[in-house]
């Protein structure tokens, strides 16, 4: 095991944690861009540097897009209603599953350390996207998805080529600004931390409460 | 080559326009205008030009030319329609972001990479999801569609990994393709909003203005449609002699895209909601496509790749008609519209075009196709059943067509008709006092209702084009039939590796083990028939090769004959004998 690579792997899982249980959005976001800036390094060998480039300066367009919308010292998130040390441990032992079943069956043309990354990012972001109830939340947890994919992809067959570098880079560009959008749309619709997804009551069933209730 | 000045039309007007969004004249008007020049852009596209480009390469198509032409175009007339309907911010920005992002994905000659830009494609469709109000439950709606997006997506992504590489002795785990063929396909449908995934699509369908409709739930999905046929053509369907038919796998795909045929019609026969009319209409012809990923048969490329446009074209014009109606009757239920054929004869001959289109008859090519994709999919009496179900959207139409001839609503009743108007009676002779561009901004308005229908016409004419092969004019078959993406890098297994189109040498020639005369049980074109003329493109090995350490896994530039590099390119195509040709997805 390259011990840089293994670093690298650990950093960029480490920034998947912060992302996913930190409440502060100015503090997920920073977790969020350990991610997207030190993910397209784990590939051996290295895209080249220009491959590498573009991907480290799409990583802080996107994270400057949602630094936009969640910039605001009063920014919240729900975080983890887990507490970061279990994300901690869930990616600790996704990160371990990754790192032993390196290949998935075949002998794997990447980094056995992308896979275990890839494994911890996307187990990290089941939680926000399955049950995350305010927009930034689950936003990040789309960003950690992707990023978790193409790690597991470049584990397994290769470093990518530049164009898919470029295509990638274009992805996170866009994952950045959808998420800015759906956060800044969340304030402007008057909803605390951006938390929209708590089940809404329907209007019309409210209002036939209230006839049924004589308005109380 | 060819296609550079499309994507760079795409997304530098999608940026120009969504950078002038707070003026919205002019970020109408150069959008607008950027979507006229993308379509000419579009049609200039040509086939076999293939681009060298970062170590991979961009490749024009006879498909996805007609597909990027028509959805190009629909998209301009669909701003023509917001334009005068009732304007949707950054809607021109939008489309013409997710138009680049499905340009780029059928250009790109590696399916995890045109995955990739189809799901560039779908997040900007988040940005028209919520109209000009905002509310928290429109927020919810459309995270909730990049929650779709980002799932369907990562599994397509992830299944297109897991195979795409050299597999070893996992090549002998029928697990292994029958897992990444089942999380394509679901990825696929989850993009669809295919039942039983329907509900993020029935709440996009609420909450987002008609007129991006067509972007969010069909043109995108399509695009990843295109991709993943291509992707199983290359990837699964020639290893099916080895691996059978993967039935467990089958009946999945076959259930969903049953549900969809069947209960999306019935849906949309129920729904109160033009809207959702339109949207579960579309779920119903997505039903089709689902079942062609259910056919492991070379027959089936062509077929599904014309329903695809079909689909398209279709649906694109339902959703028009719907926007024109809503506009023009100030209402979406459908109890609210009753006598508007009588209203608008425009309307209602847009309504049977669509209509006769979307159901057809025998002969038509779109019937036929959708015939065919359903004919590979079942066998026996329920094949019959499943026939007979294509024409359950009679249903819908008829409902609205029987609304629309009833004694009208006093509401539909004070509506003008579709004749045009004199701008002097209109605006009681006051026209010679103003200028000639007010005039005309006068005249246009109001004869706003015809103008609308007329655009709704140009649509339900370019449905009717395509659903009748393009009567001699638009090449819809030979781009159909068009051979399959060039992939290198593949797995390494027989017909595999190089891509769909790739003629790979004999197991024995690689040193695997020989092939024994019959497979268990081969494709349904050959299955478990020896006298039957071989596929032209699939290995009917059950054996499997061993990995050759000289796959790449990384796509696709291979120096060509001049030094320069060129996009691989392989000499005959695989699925069934159509011309060579370049990629489509």
């Amino acid at each position: 095991m390259n011990p840089l690579l293994a670093v690298a792997a650990i950093v960029v899982t480490a920034g998947a944690v912060v992302g996913v249980a930190a409440r502060d959005g100015r503090i997920a976001l920073a977790g969020l861009a350990g991610v997207l800036v030190v993910s397209p390094f784990l590939a051996d060998p290295l895209p080249p540097l220009l491959a590498l480039l573009v991907r480290v300066v799409a990583a802080l367009l996107a994270v400057y897009l949602a630094w936009i919308a969640v910039r605001s010292p009063g920014s919240v998130t729900r975080g983890s209603l887990l507490g970061w040390p279990v994300e901690a441990l869930i990616a600790a032992a996704a990160w371990l599953i990754g790192f032993g079943t390196a290949g998935l069956g075949a002998p794997p043309l990447g980094l056995p350390e992308a896979q275990a990354a890839g494994f911890a990012l996307v187990a990290l972001a089941v939680g926000p996207i399955v049950s995350g109830r305010d927009v930034y939340r689950l936003g990040s947890g789309a960003v950690l998805l992707v990023s978790g994919v193409l790690l597991i992809r470049a584990a397994l067959a290769g470093t990518p080529s530049q164009l898919e570098e470029l295509v990638s880079a274009a992805l996170f560009i866009g994952l950045g600004g959808v998420v800015a959008f759906l956060v800044t749309e969340a304030a402007e619709a008057g909803a605390a931390g951006g938390a929209v997804l708590d089940e809404l009551p329907d209007p019309a069933t409210v209002h036939a409460s209230r006839v049924a209730t004589g308005g109380r | 080559m060819s296609v550079l000045p499309f994507l760079g039309l795409a997304f530098g007007g999608a940026a120009a326009s969504l950078l002038l969004r707070r003026r919205v004249a002019a970020s109408a008007i150069v959008g607008l205008l950027a979507l006229v020049a993308a379509t000419i852009a579009a049609a200039a596209i040509r086939p076999d030009d293939a681009l060298a480009i970062a170590g991979s390469g961009l490749t024009g198509s006879a498909f996805g030319r007609l597909f990027l032409v028509l959805v190009t175009g629909s998209a301009t007339v669909l701003v023509g329609i917001a334009l005068a309907t009732g304007w949707t911010r950054n809607l021109p920005g939008a489309l013409l972001a997710g138009l680049g992002g499905i340009g780029l994905a059928l250009s790109l000659p590696d399916p995890t990479m045109a995955a990739l830009a189809t799901l560039i494609g779908g997040l900007a469709g988040v940005l028209i999801t919520l109209p000009g109000t905002v509310t928290p439950r429109a927020v919810a709606v459309a995270a909730r569609e990049v929650r779709a997006i980002a799932v369907g997506g990562a599994l397509v992504l992830l299944a297109m990994a897991w195979i795409s590489r050299p597999l070893g002795s996992l090549a002998e785990d029928t697990a292994v393709f029958g897992l990444a063929y089942l999380a394509v396909a679901v990825g696929m449908a989850m993009r669809f909003g295919a039942i039983p995934f329907h509900l993020w699509a029935a709440r996009v369908a609420d909450a987002a203005p008609e007129v991006a409709l067509p972007l969010l739930i069909a043109w995108g999905p399509a695009a990843l449609a295109v991709v993943g046929l291509a992707w199983i053509d290359g990837s699964i369907a020639p290893v099916a002699p080895l691996t059978g038919q993967l039935p467990i796998e089958h009946l999945v795909i076959v259930l969903i895209g049953l549900a969809c045929l069947v209960l999306g019609a019935i849906a949309a026969w129920v729904q109160e909601d033009l809207e959702h009319v339109a949207g579960y209409a579309t779920v119903q012809d997505a039903g089709v496509v689902i079942l062609a990923f259910a056919v492991l048969d070379p027959a089936v490329w062509e077929p599904s790749r014309t329903w695809i446009l079909v689909l398209l074209a279709v649906r694109t014009a339902f959703a028009a008609w719907a926007v024109a109606i809503r506009a023009r009757f100030g209402s979406r239920r459908i109890r609210e519209l009753r006598g508007w054929a009588r209203r608008s004869p425009m309307l209602l001959v847009a309504l049977i075009a669509i209509g006769a289109t979307s159901v057809g008859w025998p002969g038509l090519l779109a019937f036929d196709a959708r015939a065919s994709v359903i004919t590979l999919a079942f066998d026996g009496p329920v094949r019959g059943l499943v026939l007979v179900a294509v024409f359950l959207p009679l249903l819908y139409y008829g409902r609205l067509l029987a609304i629309g001839f009833a004694r009208p609503t006093p509401e539909v009743a004070a509506v003008a008709d579709d004749r045009p108007r004199a701008l002097a009676r209109a605006a009681g002779g006051s026209a010679a006092s103003t200028s000639g561009l007010e005039t005309l901004g006068r005249l246009v308005a109001v004869n706003r209702g015809p103008l609308v229908a007329s655009l709704v016409l140009v649509l339900a004419a370019s449905a009717v084009t395509i659903a009748g092969g393009g009567f001699g004019f638009v090449g819809v078959t030979a781009a159909a039939v068009e051979a399959a993406p060039v992939v290198t890098g593949g797995n390494d297994l027989p017909g595999s590796g190089p891509g769909p189109s790739g003629q790979s040498p004999a197991p024995a020639d690689q040193g695997g083990p020989s092939p024994a005369p019959n497979g268990p049980s081969g494709s349904p074109g050959s299955s478990g028939d020896s006298s039957a003329p071989p596929s032209p493109s699939r290995s009917p090995s059950p054996s499997v090769a061993r990995p050759s350490p000289s796959h790449s896994p990384s796509p696709s530039v291979s120096p060509g004959a001049s030094g320069s590099p060129q996009p691989t390119k392989s000499p005959t195509p695989s699925r069934s004998p159509r011309p060579s040709g370049s990629f489509a997805a």
